[in-house]
């Protein structure tokens, strides 16, 4: 059964059952999500889209919920201006970049600041180990988290 | 006759709570879907295992409106975990927000709902415990009725049972001031049943002198374990506590875990007792 959704800006109609998962269905039916090995039991944060503005596990989600409703990727979400500025930030923080969590943890902390935009610092270190990573960069993320969120909070200041 | 298990399910989207309670009326068997997220337990994979009949609540903003009260908020079960959180922020009860942090992730919150973590099958014992201690109370809606329930005349399983053709539809939490505070969850859903416990303690204090202690602990074969008689013994009692009242406290937990139809394991006695200790020696003074 074929449904509607708007996918990273553009209205797309996808191929797929009311039970099957949102993140089975965007990589069955598009180039999305090429190469991650997602867990399919919501543990481990690479399949995470943004549905109507908000950060879910895709694996989670049944297909059905996604009719009419925006959904934006990691690679959606990587053509951003956001995304450059933080991908920028974690540069001159020195991380290297791997490619089965750090695009998955750009798109989860930059989705974690748009809905708790001041976070203390405890709760922003929970945040940063909700995607599981080994590469051992949390550190580096950390200090590219605050400026994001400095940078964020200047762009808010200013636009009052 | 085909098979029922093999036959796609039906999914039902509707907009308005009285389509969905008509939803309900009509198909008996159906199954209520929020935030679907309690089913991880069950080997998640795609497919997703939908029941054969789902009224699915995910478009339903008649479940996700805020009411604020002189002396309580009326929470939409059909809010998620994280709008709880962000509607509430410092006015919610800081147990219940521990509560809420531990039930998962951020991105899992904002997927799982409010009445969802309340009703689901599974359990878990996250939110209930505490809105228990807080004395929120729960409306459930029929295509005909509407009902208003306290945690007391709810069940002691540690969740709730709508009847058949119900929905949970709100919680009213009450604000009220406790300024001491404990929550604390051991084990997840992969652990084993008898290594699960949680337990929340409130207390309130003034001029030394307790005015109010309640402690309530989760074990999930078993139910809420809330020993209201010891409770009422600490009231008036000078803080911080006297070794003796402590152990007498420690004795009176142990006899009441003797009591439940279903004996807690050794781990979960052994937890309760010190976690017990532990609440009775931190509350002081406000």
């Amino acid at each position: 059964m074929k449904q509607n959704l708007i996918l990273n800006g553009e209205d797309v109609s996808l191929k797929g059952e009311d039970e099957d998962s949102l993140f089975a269905v965007l990589k069955a039916e598009t180039k999305l999500f090429s190469g991650i090995i997602c867990c399919q039991k919501g543990f481990c944060g690479r399949c995470h889209v943004l549905l109507e503005g908000r950060e879910v596990p895709s694996c989670l989600v049944p297909f059905y919920q996604a009719r009419q409703r925006e959904v934006v990727t990691p690679e959606g979400f990587a053509a951003t201006e956001e995304h450059r500025i933080f991908r920028q930030l974690l540069d001159e923080e020195g991380l290297v970049f791997c490619h089965q969590c750090t695009e998955a943890q750009i798109f989860h902390l930059s989705a974690y600041l748009e809905q708790f935009p001041a976070p203390e610092e405890e709760e922003l270190r929970t945040a940063i180990s909700e995607i599981p990573c080994r590469c051992g960069s949390r550190p580096v993320l950390e200090r590219a988290v605050r400026r994001l969120a400095a940078l964020k909070e200047s762009d808010r200041a200013g636009r009052r | 006759m085909p098979d029922e298990d093999n036959l796609p399910p039906l999914v039902h989207t509707p907009k308005t709570l009285t389509e969905a309670l008509a939803l309900l009326n009509a198909y008996p068997k159906a199954q209520l879907w929020a935030g679907g997220t309690a089913s991880p337990e069950q080997d998640f994979s795609s497919p997703i295992r939908l029941p054969t009949t789902v009224v699915s609540l995910h478009l339903v903003e008649d479940l996700k409106r805020v009411q604020y009260g002189d002396r309580f908020v009326d929470l939409g079960a059909g809010m998620t975990l994280n709008q709880v959180l962000h509607v509430m922020k410092a006015f919610l009860n800081p147990a219940l927000r521990q509560a809420i942090l531990a039930t998962g992730y951020t991105a899992l919150r904002n997927l799982a709902t409010l009445g969802g973590n309340l009703c689901q099958k599974g359990f878990f014992g996250d939110l209930f415990p505490v809105l228990h201690l807080i004395g929120a109370q729960f409306e459930f809606r029929g295509l005909r009725s509407a009902r208003w329930l306290t945690s007391t005349q709810v069940s002691d399983e540690g969740r709730l049972t709508p009847l058949a053709g119900e929905i949970l539809t709100r919680v009213r939490i009450p604000q009220e001031d406790w300024p001491h505070f404990f929550y604390q969850k051991i084990g997840n859903f992969r652990t084993p049943w008898d290594e699960r416990l949680s337990m929340t303690a409130l207390a309130r204090t003034k001029h030394g002198l307790v005015e109010a202690l309640r402690l309530i602990f989760y074990l999930p074969h078993t139910g809420l374990l809330r020993h209201r008689g010891l409770e009422a013994e600490f009231v008036g009692q000078r803080v911080p506590f006297a070794p003796r009242l402590r152990q007498e406290a420690l004795k009176s937990i142990q006899e009441a875990m003797q009591e439940l139809s279903l004996p807690p394991s050794l781990f979960q006695k052994d937890r309760v007792l010190h976690m017990t200790r532990w609440v009775l020696s931190q509350i002081q003074d406000d």
